[in-house]
């Protein structure tokens, strides 16, 4: 156990109790209109200054940001935080390598990555490596490669396995086996909704992300016996619809992370508040794209994700 | 009103041909004319319920996508949406059908827009799977209701020419028909009296000749 996380912890305890439980969220779910929601949103964590529902979205992206480089600076592994970040520095080398088959393409890049996104062009384009964090190195010069020998989507193919295995393999090393455990989760059940989503079965070996606690094996087998196993292992999941798959594995992960309450010290508590957050962010979302959307709110308390408070 | 035409027999075989073939065209066009409203009654109710289901799909569609949105970071779900590799192109043809150019749409696809990348949830497939069946759908919504846009023109234009038909060509016709009948039968009639006169006069002056003599 490391002691040296006393204070991150202590920080990150009275943080927890800031976030926003189910209830509360049910509660501004069912507010009749979006000035109430954005009233009652006003007396929580989230009372910065925004006057349109416009602002509402971007302090929502801030908060993400801000959270993200909370646990930055109170990781002392220095490893970590690069592989929490990893999907966006992900995300923008996808990106980077989309502008260039077409330049009008005007996405932006995501600001969460650890790699600024303009050293990961310059890098690129001078085919200067060297420049960029060594543990992405290799995978960009690969990806650069099999972009122009094969397209973008055995890119993202590969990218996808790249980062599961990069995660894994980081996690292993730094012996954080709750994070360990945690992106197994994560690899199980995105190979799951995989399974489930894929209409031609055959494609499901060529996605198939290695690592998780199910076995390629077991989805080769009659559907009755994947369902008995996936069980097994997760008997919250629940399969029936793409839609419901997504939310009980979400919650199932949110699950998984109320661990770390146990954890007085060491990067448990962090990560999970990391999670936790993210989820929370998520489901305001939900609420105010449902609210300005004039979804009913059954629908929008139905899709709402389990919480860690 | 009446045709400024001379009142010969000529002119009178002429119009009488023209009559005909107008009365012939009258009934054509008012037969397409029923023809025509018989398909755009049709057209209507089909556009109808289709542009209802269709609306229905949208929205069903639109919330799903919403719904994905709210799970995925903005700049996440914008990046994975973007396929260069990937496009979609409408070809137009066209068919005649009573006449009328009508527009044909079908949706060309290149590439597979389907991915599998961990940042968004695989059922955001499902729905872009869904929003291409529903752009197929509203190229056919396209096509139907440029269809019923052309056959309420087509309609409107052969009404017209119905109208022009019943109501001035084959009434004007049929009066400069008339007044020619009438003249001819007039101008007839005057040199029959002539004649009569002329007879008349050839028979005085013999009754004079025999008197004399």
């Amino acid at each position: 156990m490391n002691h040296n996380y006393a204070y991150a912890v202590g920080k990150i305890r009275a943080l927890e109790k800031r976030l926003l439980s189910k209830s509360f969220l049910e509660k501004i779910a069912e507010s009749g209109s979006l000035e109430a929601i954005t009233q009652d949103i006003r007396e929580t964590a989230y009372s910065g200054e925004f006057a349109e529902e416009r602002e509402l979205f971007s302090l929502l992206r801030n908060e993400r940001k801000a959270t993200y480089n909370l646990i930055e600076k109170l990781l002392e592994e220095p490893s970590l935080s690069p592989l929490l970040r990893l999907r966006y520095d992900i995300h923008n080398l996808k990106l980077l390598l989309k502008k260039e088959i077409d330049r009008s393409v005007s996405a932006d890049f995501s600001p969460l990555g650890a790699i600024s996104p303009s050293l990961l062009e310059k890098a690129i384009q001078n085919k200067a490596f060297l420049q960029i964090p060594s543990y992405f190195r290799e995978i960009a010069k690969k990806s650069i490669a099999l972009f122009q020998a094969e397209g973008i989507k055995q890119l993202e193919q590969f990218l996808d396995k790249e980062m599961w295995k990069l995660t894994l393999d980081e996690s292993k090393e730094i012996k954080n086996i709750f994070l360990e455990e945690f992106f197994k989760l994560q690899i199980d059940f995105l190979n799951i909704r995989n399974f489930f989503s894929l209409g031609e079965k055959e494609n499901f070996d060529v996605i198939f992300i290695v690592g998780g606690r199910l076995e390629k094996k077991i989805f080769k087998k009659e559907r009755a016996a994947i369902e008995k196993k996936i069980f097994f292992f997760y008997s919250g999941l629940e399969l029936d619809e793409t839609s419901s798959l997504e939310k009980s594995s979400d919650d199932l992960l949110i699950n998984y992370i109320k661990k770390a309450k146990i954890y007085s010290f060491g990067t448990e508590p962090l990560i999970a508040y990391l999670f936790a957050k993210e989820g929370e962010l998520k489901n305001i979302k939900l609420i105010l794209l449902g609210k300005l959307n004039n979804i009913g709110v059954s629908v929008i308390k139905e899709n709402l994700r389990e919480t860690y408070v | 009103m009446r045709l400024a035409v001379s009142p010969t027999r000529m002119e009178l075989l002429r119009l009488r041909k023209r009559f005909i073939l107008a009365k012939r065209g009258h009934k054509l066009l008012k037969d397409k004319q029923e023809a025509l409203l018989h398909q755009f009654l049709k057209l209507i109710t089909e556009n109808k319920g289709f542009r209802k289901s269709l609306e229905e799909r949208l929205i069903a569609v639109a919330t799903k996508f919403l719904l994905i949105q709210a799970q995925v970071p903005e700049e996440i779900l914008e990046g994975t949406l973007i396929k260069p590799e990937v496009s979609l192109e409408v070809e137009t043809s066209r068919e005649k059908v009573l006449n009328i150019p009508l527009p044909h749409f079908t949706l060309i696809q290149k590439g597979d827009f389907h991915s599998f990348d961990s940042s968004a949830p695989p059922s955001l497939n499902r729905v872009l799977d869904d929003y291409l069946e529903i752009l197929k759908e509203l190229l056919r919504l396209a096509e139907l209701e440029r269809k019923i846009e052309l056959f309420a023109a087509e309609i409107e234009r052969t009404r017209r020419r119905v109208n022009a038909l019943e109501y001035i060509l084959i009434p004007n016709l049929e009066e400069t028909i008339t007044y020619i009948e009438f003249k001819l039968e007039e101008l007839e009639r005057g040199n029959l009296v002539r004649l009569k006169r002329v007879k008349e006069i050839l028979a005085t002056r013999v009754k004079i000749k025999e008197k004399i003599i």
